[in-house]
C-alpha cells in the first residue's frame, strides 16, 4: 500500500538506475541496537526462495549487480531504519519485470519471517565477524578523537550511543531476538524516496504491493550540544601521526540559517582555497590533511588535522589565533558560492548523491527545491559570514597523540 | 555512440597535444584531466647523471599548482572548478569537474601542467607537507598491507615503494630534481587530456585557441635495472602495528606480458583479469565460503588484482586473529584453484558487471576518471566492458593455471604479542 504523502519523487530521463529508500522510525531504546545490528547482518545468509548466502549474492548479481541493505542510523532520540536498493533501469538490460523482481525480492530479504530462515551457526560467525570490524573501527585516531571529546562535553549525549549497542549485547543477541526486532520491523509503516527513471505510476504500483508505504515524514528536532567547560584532552597511542579534533560550537540564532554555516565552513577549511589549507597547511607546513566540517544536527563545527607530536601546541594556538581574528573577503566569498553552485548542479545528475541529499533535507524540515537554495546561497552576505564567524564559541579539542618513530 | 550512450573521439590538438573527448549528451557537469606519464615508479632512474629520488612525481603533483597566474586551486575555484590531483604507480593525473567555465579550467590545466614555475623555497616548505602525507599513510594498516605485498613480491621495480617516497629521499628532493623530471616527462606530446560532458560540436576548435607552452626539452634519461623476473624478494614479511587485530594477506604477481601468450590485447586482458576476480571473489562463489565454513578466517575475505601498467598482482587478504590457519587454507585452495570457480558463476559475473558499468558511468565525472585510469595503463576502459562479453570460461580456468605457477608471498600486519 503507498499513499501520495509518504512518497517523495525525483525523476530525470538522462538517470540509468534507480534508487529507493524505504524509511521508518523507532524510539531510542538501546536493547534494540544489537538486535537490529545483527539482524541486518545475518538476513544476507538466505530466504525460502533464496535460502543460502551464497544463492542470495547470486540472485544480487542475476538482478544486474542489485545493490540493496537493510542499515539503521540514531537521529536524536530515535532509530531510523532504512531499506535501500539501488537498481539499473529495466531498458538498459532489456528486461521490463526487473524492477518488479528486484522489489519482491527485498521485500522477502527483509520481511521473510519463515522460521527455518535465521541460523544459530551464521549468527555466532557474524556476530565475531562483527566484533572485528568493531574493534578496528574503535582504533582509528580520528574515530578515538571524536570518542574522547563527546564523553568529556557529556556521556549522555545521544551522540555518545554507539548505534550498534555495545560489544557485549552483540555477544548475547539470540534468534528469538532476531525474529522479534524482524516482527516489530514488519509492523512499521514507511515513508518512500525514490530518485531515479523509473515512470511514476509503474513505481507507485509496483512499491505499494510490496511495502507499506503509510507513514508520514518526520522532522526531527535536533538539540545543538552545549558546555561550559573548555576540553583539552592528550592520549597517546602507538601511532607515526598525531591527530588533532577542535570543536566549535554555532550561535544559536545565527546557526538557523544552515547556507550561511556551508558557505563559512567552505571558506573556513573545505577546500584547497580555504583559510585553514592556505594558512596552516601551505604557508606553515604543519600538516598534509586540514578540514573542517559543520554538523547541522548539533550546530557544531569541527577541524581536523594530523600533525607532528612536537606540532600539537603550535597547530592549536595559530587555528585559535587565526579564528579568533577571521575576516573575509567579497572575493572569497564569491568563490565560495561559486563552488556550492557546481556542487549543487552535480548533485542533480548523481541519483545516489540526490537522495541522500533529499533524505537529509526532509529530516531536517529543509525544503529541497534547486531554485529556493539557489536563492538563499546568493543572499548570503558579508556581514552574515563575518557575524557567523566572530559569534562561534570555542569548545576544545581531543588530540590522539603519536608516539611511533618513523622506522 | 558506444553501448553506455558515450561517444569516444581521439584527436591531436595543434599544439601536438593528444586529447580524448568522452561525449555524454544531456549531462550539465563536465570533467577534464590531464595525464603525465610519470608516477611511482619511475624511478630508479637518472636524468643528465643526476640520480632522482623516490616520490619525485608526486612532489612534483604537489607544487604544480604553483602557476604563473597564481595558485591553480584558486584559479580554477574562481570560476567554479572543483579540482584535484594524484599520482599512482604509472601516471600522474590532474582534474576539475564544473558546470561552466570548462575551457577557462583547462586553460588552467595547461598553465599548470606546461610551466614549471615554483622556486626553491616553495620546495623546502613542502618537504614538511608531504612528510606529514607519507606518515598518515603509514598509520593506515589496509594500506600498509598492501604495499609491504607489493615490497616482498617485487625485486627491482619501484611499485615496492611507496609513491609518496620514502623520508631520506623526501628530505633530498631540490628543485633541480623537480625541474629535470618535468621537463622530461611533461612535454606537451607526452601529456593528454580527457575531457567529458556535453561538449560542443565546435570544441576542438575551441581547445586550438588555448595558450599551452609546447617547448620540447631534450635530457639524457637513463633507467635503472628494472628487469623484474618471477622471482620474489621474500616470501614472508611481518609488520609491527597497534591494530587490534591481525590483518593478513597472500599475493602472487603476474606479468601483463602474459597477453601475448593468451593472444589478446591489453584491454581483453583486463576484461580477462576483471572477470576472473569476479568469479573466484564473489561471495556466491565457494571460495569465500569454504574459508568461512572451515574457520580459515572469522571476517569477510577479500580479494582481486593489484594493477599497474606491467603487473597485476593477484592478492587475498582478511582480518583474523588466526593468521597462521588462514594462510595454511589459502595457500592449499591456491594449488586447487580451478575448483572454486565454475561456469554459471562465470555467465552471472557478466550481467554484474554490465549492471555495474551502467550505474558508474553516467556522471561525466566518473566516466573520465574511469578512462582515464585504464587509458594510463594502456587499456581502453569500452573495449574492456565489450570484451567481457567474449571472453570463454576456459580463458579464466587457463589464467588460474597461470596464477598457481607463481610464488606467493604472506605479509602479516599485528601488534608485538598477538
Amino acid at each position: 500500500m503507498i499513499k501520495k504523502e509518504s512518497f517523495k519523487y525525483i525523476n530525470d530521463i538522462k538517470f540509468r538506475e534507480n534508487v529507493v529508500l524505504l524509511n521508518a522510525s523507532l524510539p531510542l531504546k538501546k536493547e534494540y541496537l544489537a538486535k537490529l545490528t545483527m539482524f541486518e547482518r545475518i538476513a544476507f545468509y538466505g530466504t525460502t526462495s533464496f535460502p543460502t548466502k551464497e544463492k542470495i549474492i547470486a540472485q544480487q548479481e542475476n538482478l544486474y549487480g542489485l545493490r540493496m541493505a537493510i542499515y539503521h542510523t540514531i537521529e536524536q532520540d530515535l532509530i531510523n531504519i532504512n531499506i535501500q536498493f539501488l537498481t539499473v533501469e529495466d531498458s538498459y538490460v532489456n528486461d521490463s519485470t526487473l524492477f518488479e523482481s528486484v522489489c519482491s525480492f527485498v521485500k522477502d530479504f527483509v520481511f521473510d519471517d519463515n522460521k527455518k530462515r535465521f541460523k544459530e551457526k551464521f549468527l555466532e560467525h557474524e556476530k565475531v565477524s562483527y566484533i572485528n570490524s568493531i574493534k578496528n573501527r574503535i582504533n582509528e585516531p580520528p574515530y578515538i578523537c571524536r570518542k574522547n571529546m563527546f564523553e568529556a562535553i557529556d556521556k549522555n549525549l545521544s551522540i555518545n550511543v554507539e548505534k550498534y549497542g555495545s560489544i557485549k549485547e552483540i555477544k548475547n543477541v539470540t534468534i528469538k531476538d532476531i525474529y522479534d526486532i524482524q516482527d516489530i520491523i514488519k509492523s512499521l509503516s514507511f515513508t518512500c524516496y525514490l530518485v531515479g527513471i523509473v515512470d511514476k505510476q509503474k513505481v507507485i504500483n509496483v512499491l505499494g504491493r510490496y511495502f507499506n508505504i503509510t507513514n508520514s515524514f518526520n522532522v526531527i528536532n535536533y538539540k545543538q550540544i552545549s558546555t561550559d567547560k573548555e576540553i583539552s584532552i592528550i592520549k597517546e597511542k602507538d601511532v607515526e601521526q598525531t591527530q588533532i579534533l577542535m570543536l566549535y560550537k554555532f550561535d544559536k540564532n545565527l546557526f538557523k540559517n544552515e547556507k550561511i554555516s556551508l558557505i563559512f565552513s567552505n571558506m573556513l577549511g573545505e577546500s584547497g582555497t580555504s583559510k585553514l589549507f592556505k594558512e596552516i597547511r601551505e604557508k606553515r607546513g604543519l600538516c598534509y590533511t586540514i578540514s573542517s566540517n559543520i554538523s547541522f544536527k548539533y550546530g557544531l563545527l569541527y577541524i581536523m588535522l594530523g600533525v607532528n607530536d612536537d606540532k600539537i601546541n603550535e597547530a592549536i594556538t595559530s587555528i585559535k589565533d587565526l579564528i579568533n581574528s577571521i575576516s573575509f573577503t567579497q572575493e572569497e566569498l564569491k568563490v565560495a558560492k561559486q563552488m556550492f553552485f557546481t556542487s549543487l548542479d552535480t548533485v542533480y545528475e548523481d541519483p545516489s548523491r540526490l537522495l541522500r541529499i533529499l533524505v537529509s533535507y526532509t529530516l531536517t524540515g529543509r525544503l529541497f527545491d534547486e531554485k529556493v537554495i539557489s536563492n538563499e546561497i546568493k543572499r548570503v552576505s558579508m556581514k552574515n559570514i563575518n557575524d557567523l564567524a566572530k559569534n562561534l564559541k570555542y569548545i576544545g579539542y581531543s588530540v590522539v597523540k603519536g608516539t611511533k618513530k618513523h622506522e | 555512440m558506444n553501448n553506455y550512450g558515450i561517444g569516444v573521439e581521439e584527436v591531436k590538438l595543434k599544439s601536438g597535444l593528444k586529447t580524448i573527448l568522452l561525449r555524454t549528451p544531456g549531462y550539465k557537469s563536465n570533467c577534464a584531466c590531464i595525464i603525465a606519464p610519470v608516477g611511482g615508479r619511475i624511478c630508479p632512474l637518472t636524468i643528465d647523471d643526476v640520480e632522482i629520488p623516490t616520490g619525485i612525481a608526486h612532489f612534483l603533483e604537489h607544487r604544480l599548482f604553483d602557476t604563473i597566474k597564481g595558485d591553480a586551486f584558486q584559479l580554477l575555484s574562481e570560476v567554479g572548478c572543483d579540482s584535484n590531483a594524484y599520482t599512482t604507480f604509472d601516471y600522474t593525473c590532474y582534474y576539475f569537474s564544473c558546470t561552466k567555465n570548462m575551457l577557462k579550467g583547462i586553460q588552467v590545466l595547461f598553465d599548470m601542467t606546461t610551466n614549471l614555475q615554483f622556486k626553491e623555497e616553495q620546495v623546502e616548505n613542502e618537504k614538511k607537507i608531504i612528510i606529514q602525507e607519507m606518515k598518515m599513510k603509514y598509520d593506515e594498516p589496509n594500506n600498509r598491507l598492501s604495499s609491504g605485498l607489493l615490497d616482498n613480491l617485487f625485486v627491482f621495480d619501484n611499485i615496492k615503494k611507496d609513491i609518496v617516497g620514502d623520508e631520506k629521499d623526501i628530505k633530498r628532493t631540490t628543485l633541480n630534481h623537480l625541474k629535470l623530471v618535468f621537463e622530461s616527462f611533461y612535454n606537451v606530446n607526452q601529456l593528454t587530456l580527457i575531457v567529458a560532458g556535453d561538449l560542443p560540436k565546435n570544441f576542438v576548435s575551441k581547445l586550438n585557441k588555448l595558450k599551452i607552452n609546447d617547448t620540447q626539452y631534450n635530457h639524457k634519461i637513463v633507467f635503472g635495472e628494472r628487469k623484474e623476473t618471477s622471482q620474489i624478494s621474500r616470501d614472508y614479511k611481518h609488520t609491527n602495528m597497534d591494530v587490534p587485530i591481525p590483518l593478513n594477506t597472500l599475493g602472487i604477481k603476474i606479468p601483463l606480458t602474459l597477453k601475448d601468450k593468451f593472444k589478446m590485447t591489453n584491454s581483453e586482458f583486463l576484461a580477462l583479469l576483471s572477470i576472473t576476480e569476479n568469479v573466484l571473489f564473489t561471495d556466491s562463489a565457494r571460495l569465500c565460503k569454504e574459508i568461512r565454513e572451515n574457520k580459515g578466517s572469522d571476517s569477510p575475505v577479500y580479494g582481486g588484482f593489484i594493477l599497474c601498467k606491467d603487473y597485476a598482482i593477484f592478492s587475498i587478504e582478511s582480518i583474523t586473529k588466526n593468521s597462521s590457519r588462514f594462510i595454511k587454507q589459502l595457500k592449499e585452495i591456491i594449488k586447487n584453484l580451478e575448483k572454486y570457480v565454475s561456469k554459471d558463476i562465470f555467465e552471472r559475473q557478466k550481467k554484474h558487471i554490465l549492471g555495474m558499468a551502467i550505474s558508474t558511468l553516467t556522471v561525466p565525472e566518473n566516466v573520465c576518471m574511469e578512462f582515464a585510469g585504464e587509458y594510463a595503463i594502456s587499456s581502453n576502459l569500452f573495449e574492456r566492458l565489450n570484451a567481457i562479453t567474449s571472453i570463454k570460461y576456459k580463458d579464466v580456468l587457463k589464467l588460474i593455471g597461470e596464477i598457481k605457477l607463481g610464488t606467493p608471498s604472506v605479509h602479516i600486519i599485528s601488534k608485538k604479542g598477538n
